[in-house]
C-alpha cells in the first residue's frame, strides 16, 4: 500500500524508514539531453529536464497542474489583452544580478526578436505582442488578441539574466547552476544556495545522455545513474523485479494514430474509420505494449483534469465482429494501410498494425528517422496512418496540439472537418472559461462522432528510479523537481 | 566421409537445407494463419517444456503473442528468398562479367576488374543503408541490393578460370580450327566455370543470409510485422534476460543455414575439383 501511494504521488518506493540525507549527489540518465544551455533554444521535454532546474518562469504548474506563483507572486488582468505580473522580491540570478521587471522585458524581447534559434519558444508565446516595465516590481505583458491561456504560455518562458544572454552558461534563478557541460552528453549542475527555491537535499546534479535504452538500463543497475527517463515500458517493468521503482504520471499525452484521408480516400468513409477504432483492444494495448503505464482511451484527446475533458463521451470499445462487418460493408477488405512512425514508437505501431490485419486490412509499419517523420507529420504525409504520441502537458491545453488546428497552405491536415476547425480557431480567444470549455467539448464530440482519429491511450511519463531515491517529485508538466528529490542513506 | 557410396558431407547439409526450405515455406500453411497473428494476451509465453507455456505454442511466443514457431518459419521465407535469390543473382552476374573479363580480356578485363576493386573498397553496409532509405526495403529490393553486394567473388573466380582455360592447347587448337568464341565458351569454358560457381554460390548463400540478417537487425530489412530472422532477433533483444527464446530460434536457424551452406560448398568443391585452387585462393570461408 505504501509503495502504491508513493507511486501515485510520483515518488520512489525506497525504504520509507531509511533516513534521508542532505547534500546528496544525483544523476539523471536520459536517452537524450538538451543540446544547448540557452533555455530559449532548448524547449523540448528533454531540454526542459535541464532548464527546470536552472531557470524559473513568471508562473508555473503545481503538482496538480494548476497555475501557481513562481517569479511572479501575483497577476492581474488589466483588460482582454493585458496582464500585469508582480515579481517576487529579493530574487537573484546565479550571476549575482537581481531580478527585476527590466530583466523580464529583455527576455520577452529576445524571444520575440525573430531569431530563428528561439522559434519554438516564440511559437509557444506567439500571441504576446510586447512586454513593458510598469515599475521595477511589475511587468506588463500585452497580447495581440485576447488569449485565454496566456498564463499557461508564460510557464514556458524561462527568465535568464540578460547580462548572460550570450554567455556560455546563461544564469537563472533556479536551485541549480551549471558547472560543466559536454554538448549533447552531460550537464553538471551544483546547488545555487541563494536561489529562492534551494533546498538542502541535493547538492550536485548530473544530467547524462545515454541514448541506448539497454545501456541506460545497465547504468541504472550499476548505480551509474539514479533516475532513468526514456526506458521502454518492458525494460522498466523488468527492473521493478530488481528493486527499482517506476514513477509514472498521467502527464498529458495521448498515443494516437492519425487517419489521413487525402492519402487513402477510403479513410473518408466513416465506416472504415469506425472499423479501425473498433479493431483495437485498448486495455490489452495498454497492459501489453505500454507496460500498464497509461490509461486506455478511445474517446477524446484531452484527459481528465484538462479544460474541455468530457467524461460523457463514449469510448470506442473493442468489437472484432462489428469491425470486420464494417470492413466488409465498406468493401475495403485487403486495403493497404501502412503506418509511418519513428523507431521510438515501432512496438506500439506494430501492435496497431496487428489489430488492423486481424480485421482484414494489410498493414505494416514504416519506421522513419525523426528528421523524415516530422515533415511527414507536419507538411505532407505519403502514408495513410501516422502513429505518434502527442504531448500537451507543456501548455496543459488543447492549444498545444497545433497540428490539429487550422493548417497553412502545404501543411498536412489531420482533422479536415470545417466545424472542428472553426471551433479550434475561436476557442483560443474566448476568455470566458465556461464558454471555452463548451467549445472544446464540442470539438471532442465532433472527433468522436466522426471517428476522425484513432485514440489509443493516455500515456504516462515514466521515470525509473534506484532504491536510494525515496521520493521523486514531478511538476504538473511532468518534469523532475530535482531540488525536492529525497535520497535515503 | 562416405558410407555405402553416399557422400554424407554432401547429402547431410543438402538435406538439412532442403528440409529448412520446405519447413519455412510449407510449415506456416500447415500451422494455419491464426498462429502467426498477434495475441497480446499470450505475449512472452515460454517454450512448451518450461513452466507457463501455452498449448499450441511449442517454441513460445514473442512480445506480441505471436507463435515463435510460425514466426521463425515465416522469417525464414524472407531470409532464404533473399539469401538464395541474391546469391543466384550474384553468381549469374559474376559469371557473365567474369567470362567477359577472362575470355575476351583487354580493356573489358581492365574495366571490370577495376570496377570490382573499387566496389570492394566501398563499405557495403553504408551503401545498403543509403539505398534502402531511398528505394525502400521490399524483398526484390533486398535481392538486388545483395546481388550487388555479392557479384565480385564469382566474377573473380570465373575470370581466373576463363583466363586459364582459354590458353589451354585444346582451346587454342579449336580456335585455330575456326571455332567461334561463343562455341568455345559454351563447349570448353562454361563446363569448368559452372561447378566452381556452384561452389561459390553455396558459400555466397551463407554469407548473404548473414548480411540480410544484419540489415534486418538494423531495421533496414522488410517492414514489420513481416518477419525475417534478423528483425525477429532485433525485436527480441530487449527481452534477452526474460524471454531468450525470441532471439534463440531465428539465431539457431541462421547458424544452421550458414553452416549447411558452407558445408555444402566444401563438399561440392571436393567432389568437383574444377577450379578448386581458384576457389581456395578467392574464398576463405
Amino acid at each position: 500500500m505504501l509503495a502504491l501511494t508513493l507511486t501515485a504521488c510520483g515518488g520512489g518506493d525506497g525504504d520509507a524508514d531509511a533516513k534521508s540525507v542532505d547534500d546528496a549527489s544525483v544523476t539523471i540518465g536520459s536517452t537524450a539531453i538538451s543540446n544547448s544551455l540557452d533555455p530559449a533554444a532548448a524547449l523540448s521535454s528533454v531540454g526542459r529536464t535541464y532548464t527546470k532546474q536552472v531557470f524559473d518562469q513568471l508562473v508555473t504548474f503545481d503538482e496538480d497542474g494548476e497555475i501557481a506563483a513562481s517569479l511572479a507572486t501575483e497577476w492581474e488582468r488589466v483588460d482582454d489583452t493585458t496582464v500585469d505580473f508582480t515579481l517576487r522580491k529579493d530574487v537573484t540570478f546565479s550571476s549575482g544580478a537581481a531580478l527585476d521587471a527590466a530583466a523580464v522585458v529583455a527576455n520577452v524581447e529576445r524571444v520575440l526578436s525573430g531569431d530563428p534559434a528561439y522559434a519554438t519558444v516564440a511559437g509557444r508565446i506567439a500571441t504576446v505582442k510586447e512586454a513593458s516595465e510598469v515599475s521595477p516590481e511589475v511587468v506588463r505583458v500585452v497580447t495581440s488578441t485576447p488569449d485565454a491561456i496566456l498564463l499557461n504560455r508564460m510557464t514556458l518562458l524561462d527568465i535568464v539574466d540578460p547580462a548572460t544572454f550570450d554567455a556560455d552558461r546563461p544564469a537563472g534563478t533556479g536551485p541549480f547552476q551549471v558547472t560543466g557541460y559536454e554538448a549533447g552528453t552531460s550537464i553538471e549542475l551544483t546547488r545555487f544556495d541563494d536561489s529562492w527555491r534551494a533546498t538542502d537535499s541535493v547538492k550536485d546534479l548530473t544530467i547524462q545522455a545515454i541514448p541506448n535504452p539497454a545501456t541506460l538500463s545497465s547504468a541504472l543497475r550499476t548505480g551509474e545513474v539514479d533516475v532513468a527517463y526514456g526506458l521502454p515500458a518492458d525494460v522498466a517493468t523488468q527492473l521493478e523485479g530488481s528493486g527499482f521503482t517506476n514513477v509514472h504520471k498521467p502527464a498529458g499525452s495521448s498515443a494516437i494514430t492519425s487517419l489521413i484521408a487525402d492519402v487513402e480516400p477510403a479513410l473518408a468513409d466513416v465506416r472504415v474509420r469506425e472499423a479501425i477504432n473498433l479493431a483495437v483492444n485498448r486495455e490489452e494495448f495498454v497492459d501489453a505494449v505500454l507496460g500498464g503505464f497509461g490509461t486506455p482511451n478511445g474517446s477524446q484527446l484531452l484527459q481528465k483534469g484538462y479544460l474541455g475533458y468530457d467524461d460523457s463521451l463514449p469510448s470506442y470499445e473493442f468489437d472484432l465482429d462489428r469491425a470486420k462487418s464494417l470492413v466488409s460493408e465498406a468493401g475495403v477488405e485487403g486495403l493497404e494501410l501502412p503506418i509511418a512512425t519513428t523507431a521510438l514508437f515501432k512496438a506500439p505501431a506494430e501492435a496497431v498494425a496487428g489489430y488492423l490485419n486481424a480485421i482484414g486490412f494489410k498493414s505494416e509499419v514504416v519506421v522513419q528517422d525523426l528528421s523524415a517523420f516530422i515533415p511527414t507529420l507536419l507538411m505532407k504525409s505519403e502514408y495513410p496512418l501516422l502513429y505518434w504520441q502527442t504531448d500537451y502537458y507543456d501548455l496543459r491545453d488543447i492549444t498545444s496540439v497545433s497540428r490539429f488546428g487550422p493548417t497553412a497552405p502545404g501543411q498536412q491536415a489531420h482533422i479536415p472537418v470545417n466545424e472542428y476547425q472553426d471551433l479550434y480557431a475561436s476557442q483560443s480567444g474566448e476568455l470566458d472559461e465556461a464558454k471555452r470549455e463548451a467549445q472544446i467539448k464540442q470539438m471532442a464530440k465532433i472527433l468522436n462522432d466522426e471517428a476522425g482519429v484513432l485514440f489509443l491511450a493516455w500515456t504516462d511519463n515514466l521515470y525509473t528510479v534506484a532504491p536510494r531515491i525515496s521520493d521523486l517529485p514531478l511538476s504538473g508538466d511532468s518534469l523532475v523537481r530535482a531540488e525536492a528529490i529525497t535520497v535515503s542513506e | 566421409m562416405r558410407r555405402r557410396g553416399i557422400d554424407l558431407r554432401l547429402w547431410v547439409p543438402l538435406g538439412v537445407l532442403v528440409l529448412t526450405i520446405v519447413a519455412c515455406f510449407v510449415g506456416p500453411m500447415l500451422l494455419g494463419p491464426e498462429a502467426g497473428q498477434q495475441a497480446l494476451g499470450e505475449r512472452l509465453a515460454p517454450p512448451a517444456w518450461l513452466p507457463g507455456a501455452i498449448d499450441g505454442r511449442p517454441l513460445g511466443t514473442d512480445a506480441f503473442g505471436r507463435d515463435m514457431l510460425t514466426r521463425t518459419l515465416e522469417g525464414g521465407q524472407v531470409s532464404l528468398q533473399v539469401g538464395f535469390g541474391a546469391a543466384t543473382g550474384a553468381v549469374l552476374v559474376g559469371m557473365v562479367l567474369g567470362l567477359v573479363a577472362g575470355y575476351w580480356g583487354g580493356w573489358c578485363d581492365r574495366v571490370i576488374m577495376a570496377g570490382a576493386d573499387i566496389w570492394l573498397a566501398f563499405p557495403f553496409l553504408v551503401i545498403a543503408l543509403a539505398a534502402v532509405a531511398v528505394v525502400g526495403s521490399d524483398i526484390p529490393v533486398l535481392i538486388v541490393l545483395l546481388t550487388l553486394g555479392g557479384w565480385v567473388l564469382p566474377t573473380r573466380v570465373t575470370r581466373t578460370i576463363a583466363l586459364r582455360v582459354r590458353s589451354e592447347d585444346y582451346v587454342v587448337a579449336a580456335a585455330g580450327a575456326g571455332a567461334s568464341d561463343l562455341y568455345l565458351v559454351r563447349r570448353h569454358v562454361l563446363p569448368q566455370v559452372l561447378p566452381a560457381n556452384l561452389v561459390v554460390w553455396s558459400f555466397t548463400v551463407g554469407a548473404l543470409v548473414v548480411i540480410e540478417g544484419a540489415l534486418s537487425f538494423l531495421g533496414l530489412g522488410v517492414k514489420p510485422p513481416t518477419a525475417s530472422w534478423g528483425n525477429i532477433i532485433a525485436d527480441g533483444t530487449p527481452y534477452l534476460q526474460t524471454a531468450w527464446w525470441i532471439v534463440a530460434w531465428p539465431a539457431l536457424m541462421i547458424v544452421v543455414t550458414v553452416i549447411c551452406a558452407n558445408a555444402l560448398g566444401n563438399a561440392l568443391r571436393g567432389r568437383w575439383n574444377a577450379g578448386a585452387d581458384v576457389i581456395d585462393k578467392e574464398v576463405v570461408p
